[in-house]
């Protein structure tokens, strides 16, 4: 019986210790913030989804290329002085660090997963 | 009605999530500042614990209220920071609170004025550890249940009553000590 009164006393007196966020643009800001997030969320999306079609066509061309056992020896210019082979190696290289980099990019900022930790978090 | 919000937001309507912040708001920050003892502090966990909660969104698997999820992000966000601030310090010395009178400090308290009961109880939780201070909140201002407590603080059910009852007796002797002047006037 004491400790339920105990108890009604301390919910009495706590619930004068509630406070209230002062900051009447807090809802607005916290808003805006969600709307940035999904419009660089958006954009990531589409600027992965669009690499991805950017060097599969060009890895299809190439390999269509090979295939098709076409040659561009004679033509003027720079471009007269590489064969196929090494072109297609230089631009695999390239699209495989550019890959590499927007996968470990796009990785990075869509991190949105929430840990929880298990430990005892109320000791050092 | 939070349900119907979630299910409105996974649909693409995000604006919908402005009910959650207009919801819980205030005692996401009672809680974050009863841990870090800092407004801004306090406001700043407030908004990235709201953004990491509309994050995760869809990982919420609503086998749990939203509040109980929502308010462990807060207290997970506000741990991290009061470790990083090295705001967890040890207990003070509590070794008397077996022989408190609680009706006194219930006469003396009820005397009060609005003004100092707030600056009195203040006071006390201010004195208490980050633990203490964290279940009151929870178990007497929120009114979460005990399962709802373990949910959030992840601190065993077999313990946490325990840790309730002596976190109150804390809270009441420290009070006494404050109230004491105004104990011996009554008196």
């Amino acid at each position: 019986m004491e400790n339920k009164k105990e108890e009604e006393f301390a919910k009495s007196i706590l619930s004068n210790s509630k406070l209230n966020i002062e900051n009447a643009d807090f809802n607005k800001v916290v808003m805006n913030k969600i709307r940035r997030k999904n419009r660089k969320k958006i954009l990531l999306h589409n600027l992965r989804n669009y690499s991805l079609i950017f060097v599969g066509i060009d890895l299809l061309i190439i390999t269509l290329l090979r295939l098709l056992n076409i040659r561009i020896t004679e033509m003027s210019g720079i471009i007269s002085k590489l064969s196929l082979e090494s072109m297609s190696a230089q631009l695999f290289l390239v699209y495989f660090v550019f890959l590499i980099v927007s996968i470990f990019i796009i990785v990075k900022f869509s991190e949105n997963g929430y840990l929880y930790s298990k430990t005892d978090r109320f000791t050092e | 009605m939070d349900n119907l919000y979630i299910r409105k937001i996974l649909n693409g309507d995000y604006s919908g999530f402005s009910y959650f912040i207009d919801k819980y708001k205030d005692m996401a920050y009672s809680i974050a500042f009863r841990i870090l003892n800092d407004c801004e502090d306090a406001e700043e966990i407030v908004q990235d614990s709201f953004l990491k909660a509309f994050d995760s969104l869809k990982k919420f698997r609503q086998d749990s209220k939203f509040s109980t999820w929502f308010y462990r992000i807060v207290v997970n966000n506000a741990l991290t920071k009061a470790k990083r601030k090295k705001l967890i310090k040890k207990d003070n010395d509590f070794s008397k609170i077996e022989n408190i009178e609680v009706e006194k400090i219930e006469t003396v308290y009820s005397a009060l004025s609005q003004d100092d009961r707030k600056k009195y109880i203040n006071f006390a939780l201010d004195k208490l550890n980050i633990e203490d201070r964290l279940i009151l909140t929870l178990y007497y201002l929120n009114e979460n249940s005990l399962e709802e407590i373990v949910e959030i603080t992840n601190i065993k059910r077999e313990n946490l009553k325990m840790k309730i009852h002596r976190a109150r007796q804390k809270m009441y002797l420290i009070l006494e000590q404050e109230l004491k002047t105004e104990v011996k006037d009554l008196l």
